[in-house]
């Protein structure tokens, strides 16, 4: 384990620009968040965090289990203080961000699907992740550097990041390996700068397929990060 | 007379007044038609330029927001403002120019500080990443709704009535449509209809007096225009142009008019000349020799007019008949006529009244009270008995009336043979023919002419023939020109014969000639 300030020295060191928002994460780190779970119980899995040389620097981002518990987040930063759209405004920020997400990504493979009160961006997993691996592909770090300058622009949300993958192995196992891959985006998305109490992260294992599992292509579409960017509007 | 005279002039008014109603009618149909042309025309270039510049403005702010996006300078810096202020200002229909953070403007030009727009929902989303708002009530600074463009950092409002220039259709109602939304329009109490319920190109809307026009454009985005005017104002615009070319046609009417009395003096004038002729007895008679098919022989003549006039062309009978009849001189030309027959042959037929001769008499003479009795003094002074005088009458002139029927009884009980003239081109049936006191029929000559060709129609005159020998009539064939027609004709036992192929019409005394070398001969 390594220590708060030595977390903050490297945060420093590696986005000096981002001073601000990382003395955020300084205050918010140690103000009763669930810490994340150590993924060593299951040998399987490759620890995603090794690569940042930081193993303990998934504290502070909250790892919910279910949705009701990820949109808790929402009144911990509403009472917190953070900037908030106004209601009036909520169409056109709705406007703004899909179309700024969607021309930032044109380029990627992340879909962006837009509803009423957020965007939906999705990662499929065969071009994000080996398999039982919670390493972030190359191309899928590109990507969330790119969403991350958006989401510093439109700082006034929430991130929901939800693991997902398909049905084969054990559900347990699969519950663990979704969960560490949101918390390996969300790890990777808070060295770019954005704050983590702005981030929630939900591993839902096979429990949400959007595609029938009897078939490799349904399989495929089932594997896959979800990033929920929900505006939080002011009460 | 007077009456007769009345019929002309009442003739000639209606043709001049038709001849006056027609091109006027024409001209203004036509000058009608040209203006809505000309109107079409012009309200499609002045909308192509609306559209074109509507289009260019569109373009030239994507590319503004373009160019401002990718400024180095520091974000909301004084340089940043003040490139933000000139890019205004040059552009007279932008109105504003802001700079944003997401969802809030950080700074701009053109508003003052604080105003923002941001409408709930977007007009349209492009996949360049520009996003449009469509002027609307969410879009609406001090009153007037404005057209938005965003891309990335920076957003334009653009004011649309700007897009609409002065002085562009500024004197009627114009609509602009972008992209089948609504943009402009002016004035600002306009009502037009929507472009999809307009007929692309001009309608005249006479239910409503008023001209509505609609023009596309369809380069980059649809654009259409719409625009309105009151009739009035379209008839106004072009009464300039439809005087000017109305003068010219009544330049033409009134040369039309001037033929008109011209081709009427002259028939006035003529009429006179006639009168004056008949009145000094300078009407010729020419004798066409009748010939009896079967001995060759002479038997008579039919007498025609000539008029001859000093320095001026010859008016044949063709002319100067139907003149007479139209300006009551028939009956005279008749006499006329008939005291030149008896001045050239009275004392040959006094001697010989079997040799008749043919006088063609017409319609009014038989109407008249005064041709009978004319008539018969004129033969009593002359000394020549009636029946050396044949009268002719032709098919048409032949009247179905009792008064008719009496007339020609009563002209054949004192001694004159009466002949129907031109047979076979009226209509005449047998049964008509029988309820008149006839002797002679004269066939046409076309049935002659068809003889000749051996025509289908050679066989109608065979049922001529029929007709007049059941009727126990002599026959006249005229205008043989051929010895096979005289044969033919034998054949089918016609007795006389008149044409070329004996003799041309001839003086008096050449005829007088002709017969008697005739005879002799046979």
């Amino acid at each position: 384990m390594v220590s708060n300030e030595e977390r903050i020295r490297v945060i420093h060191r590696r986005y000096s620009a981002l001073l601000a928002s990382a003395s955020l994460l300084l205050t918010v780190a140690g103000c009763g968040l669930l810490p994340v779970d150590e993924p060593a119980n299951t040998p399987p899995i490759e620890d995603s965090a090794s690569d940042d040389a930081q193993p303990g620097s998934a504290n502070g981002l909250r790892i919910a289990r279910s949705e009701d518990e990820a949109s808790g987040q929402r009144e911990v930063l509403l009472e917190g203080g953070h900037a908030t759209v106004i209601p009036e405004n909520l169409g056109y920020y709705m406007d703004i961000l899909t179309v700024r997400l969607r021309q930032d990504l044109a380029h990627s493979n992340v879909a962006v699907h837009r509803d009423q009160t957020r965007v939906t961006l999705t990662f499929p997993g065969a071009a994000s992740f080996d398999t039982n691996s919670a390493e972030l592909h190359p191309a899928m770090r590109a990507a969330l550097d790119t969403i991350a300058r958006v989401l510093e622009e439109y700082h006034a949300s929430l991130i929901t990041i939800a693991g997902h993958t398909d049905n084969s192995g054990s559900r347990d196992y699969n519950l663990q390996l979704s969960e560490q891959r949101a918390v390996a985006v969300g790890r990777h998305l808070r060295n770019t700068g954005i704050a983590t109490e702005r981030m929630v992260a939900i591993g839902f294992g096979p429990d949400r397929p959007v595609a029938a599992n009897h078939t490799p292509e349904g399989q495929a579409r089932n594997r896959r990060v979800e990033l929920m960017i929900e505006p939080l509007v002011a009460t | 007379m007077a009456a007769r005279r009345d019929k002309v002039l009442i003739s000639v008014s209606a043709v001049a007044l038709l001849g006056l109603l027609l091109p006027l009618v024409l001209l203004g149909a036509y000058l009608w038609n040209e203006s809505v042309v000309a109107e079409e025309q012009r309200l499609a270039e002045l909308s192509k330029r609306l559209g074109q510049q509507t289009e260019q403005a569109i373009i030239d702010a994507r590319e503004l927001l373009d160019a401002l996006n990718a400024l180095t300078l520091e974000p909301c810096s004084e340089q940043h403002l003040e490139h933000l202020q000139e890019a205004a200002i040059q552009r007279p229909h932008i109105r504003a120019i802001g700079y944003w953070r997401a969802a809030e403007r950080q700074c701009g030009a053109g508003y003052v500080q604080g105003q923002a727009l941001t409408p709930p929902q977007a007009s349209r989303i492009y996949d360049n990443g520009v996003i449009a708002w469509w002027p609307g009530a969410d879009t609406a600074v001090g009153g007037v709704e404005l057209f938005l463009m965003r891309y990335r950092q920076h957003d334009v409002a653009i004011d649309p009535r700007m897009l609409m220039t002065p002085g562009l259709l500024n004197d009627q109602q114009v609509g602009l449509w972008v992209e089948s939304m609504p943009m402009a329009h002016q004035p600002a109490d306009a009502e037009l209809p929507d472009p999809d319920s307009v007929r692309v190109g001009l309608t005249v809307d006479r239910e409503q007096q008023r001209i509505v026009s609609r023009f596309s454009l369809g380069t980059l985005f649809p654009i259409d225009i719409v625009a309105v005017q009151p009739m009035e104002q379209f008839r106004e615009r072009y009464l300039p142009t439809v005087i000017g070319a109305a003068i010219p046609g009544l330049v033409l009417v009134g040369l039309w008019l001037w033929l008109v009395l011209y081709y009427l003096r002259r028939q006035f004038s003529l009429s006179t000349e006639l009168r004056d002729a008949i009145a000094r007895g300078k009407l010729q008679v020419v004798y066409q020799p009748l010939v009896d098919l079967n001995t060759g022989r002479c038997v008579g003549g039919e007498a025609l007019a000539r008029w001859p006039r000093e320095g001026n062309e010859t008016i044949g009978p063709d002319v100067f008949v139907p003149l007479a009849e139209d300006t009551g001189q028939a009956t005279d030309l008749t006499l006329a006529i008939l005291r030149g027959i008896l001045d050239d042959l009275g004392p040959a037929l006094r001697e010989a009244p079997d040799a008749a001769i043919h006088l063609n008499v017409t319609g009014q003479d038989l109407a008249s009270e005064r041709f009978p009795s004319a008539l018969k003094q004129a033969l009593e002074q002359a000394r020549v008995p009636a029946a050396a005088i044949k009268l002719e009458i032709t098919e048409r002139a032949l009247l179905n009336t009792d008064d008719v029927r009496a007339r020609l009884r009563a002209l054949r009980s004192n001694g004159h043979r009466i002949a129907i003239d031109d047979f076979g081109t009226g209509y005449s049936s047998l049964a008509y023919l029988e309820t008149f006191e006839l002797d002679t029929l004269k066939i046409d000559k076309t049935f002659a002419d068809a003889i000749e060709s051996e025509a289908v129609t050679s066989s109608v005159i065979g049922h001529i023939i029929d007709m007049a020998r059941s009727l126990e009539l002599d026959i006249i064939v005229e205008g043989i020109e051929s010895p096979h027609q005289v044969d033919w004709l034998r054949g089918q036992g016609v007795g006389f014969g008149q044409g070329y192929l004996f003799s041309r019409p001839l003086t008096a005394d050449q005829y007088r000639e002709w017969c008697r070398t005739r005879n002799e001969s046979a």
